[in-house]
């Protein structure tokens, strides 16, 4: 890295926590001001925001990898989200904002009672604190490997920084920060894509990156077979990420505090309803950056594995001459591809998308696949804890490479804001769920407003500090990043469960909903221990199981004479 | 027009838009897959 790459990064991020604690200095007199931004928040902010909070560093690292190994199939995993998004507007926001909550829990408590309650904010504080954890730490271990910085310092200064502005100002310094990290990401993702073109051979249009990018067989984006197989297709994107979106957006505080701070319903609907129109094509974009990366290293050197560390590891083994002579046929391999790449563009250029050029090209790129798994192999016989699949490492490897200077440090800006956008909505939703559902819930005489904004910035840097030491401790733990996820499918359908009853079905009173949540958690726990599913399918299956258990239960178990309709 | 009528038509534009996306990106895979 450049000075220039370092300066433009460093006042990036200062700026972003300077302006946050400038706008918001002295607005936090109560705790509505703290924890709801005193209802001040007009539709956009909250669309950006809510934008911001989703999309972390991860977004931006990984999802290019992704396009560039398996194509652009994955944006059909947030095909379900605008219709979460129209479900939430319609049922979740009015009653949130009718019975003037802090958290959706405490709404838990108005419909049926303490424990049930209690129990959804102990699940999402449980999730959310290591899930927090994470969002520090996996851009930081991807960063601190590549560009050799300390990963305890990197951890502790992104930590910190959403710390500084997230406890001087709450939800209005959380949300007037994002709106700028959603600019500083949207005008870095734009400016890499334009210059990806830009870096192509001269003869090349955008049509012919893509016809290049469909012959490689990057350009599968809709599949609509009913394949269980097959991880992405319209039908799991429809379903799977409906239910998903619909327990993220409408019960992870992480997401709803970032609405319940609209200055009315209609504001804080038309947020959500930004998000519904913009994240299929956001998704789309970057997965393109990821198709257009690909392209462009069908024209460049490109490594076997882009994952520095098994590049070492390897070099370490025995197994060094093996690696050297796969990444002979690579070299061989890809300037074969580059002369049939070029030879396609030129018949394109005549109009006439040469077929035969095409199977070669698809014949090619399996060989180079058959490379890269044997490579692969090679480096979990080096390195048994390895972790072989690169596609975190690929986008990185490509700025730090080949773009200019100046751009290098906007792009780290950009991750790094990614990274602190979504820590500080963490931070926010876990530091007033504990203030609200269960601090202020358990005092036995009521305090000051003041009192309550202390103990919410308390918590906030408590929070804070356990994100911090979790991503510090994070490389004792194999497959950290899985485990959270896998955490997160686990809780979510229970919660999730909770809500819908709590909206849709009367009938189902306090202690049903309760012991049909536990019984619900219990059977997905086993389901889990069995891994007879995807993880991915645990979240519906909760929320199924919360609806049927407690059906049951208050059906023949806690029959009660009076029925609420 | 009743508020309520304009909310129910901002819902509908949602859902149309994203099945647009889905047909343009449908077309996309056709055109280059």
């Amino acid at each position: 890295m450049q000075k220039i790459d370092w300066i433009v990064l460093v006042i990036t991020l200062l700026f972003i926590v300077i302006y946050g604690v400038w706008k918001t200095k002295g607005s936090t007199k109560n705790v509505e001001d703290y924890i709801l931004g005193n209802n001040e928040t007009p539709w956009w902010t909250i669309g950006l925001s809510v934008m911001a909070t989703q999309a972390s560093a991860i977004t931006f690292l990984s999802t290019p990898g992704q396009a560039y190994h398996d194509g652009m199939g994955f944006v059909q995993f947030y095909f379900g989200l605008p219709i979460a998004m129209v479900v939430i507007c319609i049922t979740f926001i009015p009653i949130y904002h009718k019975l003037k909550v802090f958290t959706a829990y405490e709404y838990l408590e108005q419909r049926f009672d303490l424990k049930t309650r209690s129990l959804a904010a102990i699940l999402f504080l449980v999730q959310r604190g290591l899930g927090t954890g994470i969002t520090i730490y996996a851009p930081s271990i991807i960063l601190s490997s590549i560009l050799g910085w300390n990963l305890t310092h990197l951890n502790i200064i992104i930590g910190t920084l959403v710390i500084i502005y997230t406890f001087s100002g709450g939800t209005k310094a959380v949300n007037v920060t994002q709106k700028y990290q959603m600019f500083v990401i949207m005008f870095g993702m734009f400016v890499t894509f334009f210059l990806i073109l830009h870096l192509l051979p001269n003869d090349m249009t955008f049509g012919n990156a893509l016809h290049i990018a469909g012959a490689n067989d990057k350009m599968n984006i809709v599949d609509f077979s009913f394949d269980p197989e097959t991880r992405y297709t319209f039908w799991s994107g429809i379903t799977g990420g409906f239910f998903l979106a619909l327990s993220y957006f409408g019960t992870d505080q992480s997401q709803v505090g970032r609405y319940l701070s609209g200055k009315s319903v209609r504001e804080s609907q038309m947020g959500l309803i930004m998000n519904g129109f913009l994240k299929v094509p956001m998704q789309f974009f970057i997965l393109l950056i990821g198709v257009m990366v690909f392209v462009f290293f069908q024209f460049n050197p490109v490594p076997l594995n882009f994952n520095p560390n098994n590049k070492i590891a390897i070099e370490k083994s025995i197994y060094k001459t093996e690696y050297h002579q796969l990444e002979k046929q690579l070299v061989n391999l890809s300037e074969e591809k580059t002369e049939f790449n070029l030879l396609y563009i030129d018949h394109l250029n005549q109009n006439y998308d040469n077929p035969i050029l095409r199977r070669k090209l698809i014949a090619l790129s399996n060989k180079e696949n058959d490379l890269r798994d044997q490579a692969k192999e090679l480096i979990s016989k080096a390195d048994d804890k390895a972790e072989t699949n690169d596609k975190d490492y690929v986008f990185i490897n490509f700025i730090l490479n080949y773009l200019p200077k100046g751009l290098i440090g906007l792009l780290l800006a950009v991750i790094l804001s990614a990274a602190m956008s979504s820590t500080a909505s963490g931070l926010t939703a876990l530091a007033s769920t504990t203030a609200i559902d269960i601090y202020k819930r358990n005092l036995k005489s009521p305090k000051s407003e003041k009192h309550y904004v202390n103990a919410t910035k308390l918590f906030t840097v408590f929070w804070g500090i356990i994100a911090i030491l979790f991503a510090c401790v994070g490389t004792l733990f194999e497959n950290l990043i899985q485990l959270v996820n896998i955490v997160g499918s686990v809780f979510y359908g229970t919660v999730l469960g909770i809500f819908l009853v709590g909206f849709y079905i009367k009938y189902i009173r306090a202690k049903a909903i309760f012991w049909g949540a536990i019984g619900s958690q219990i059977t997905i726990f086993y389901i889990f221990y069995l891994d007879i599913v995807s993880f991915l399918w645990l979240n519906f299956i909760g929320a199924v199981l919360t609806i049927l258990v407690s059906l049951f239960l208050q059906t023949f178990i806690f029959r009660s004479k009076k029925i609420r309709i | 027009m009743n508020e309520n009528k304009m909310w129910k038509k901002n819902y509908t534009w949602v859902i149309v838009a994203n099945a647009i996306y889905i047909v343009f990106y449908f077309i996309i895979m056709q055109i280059f897959s």
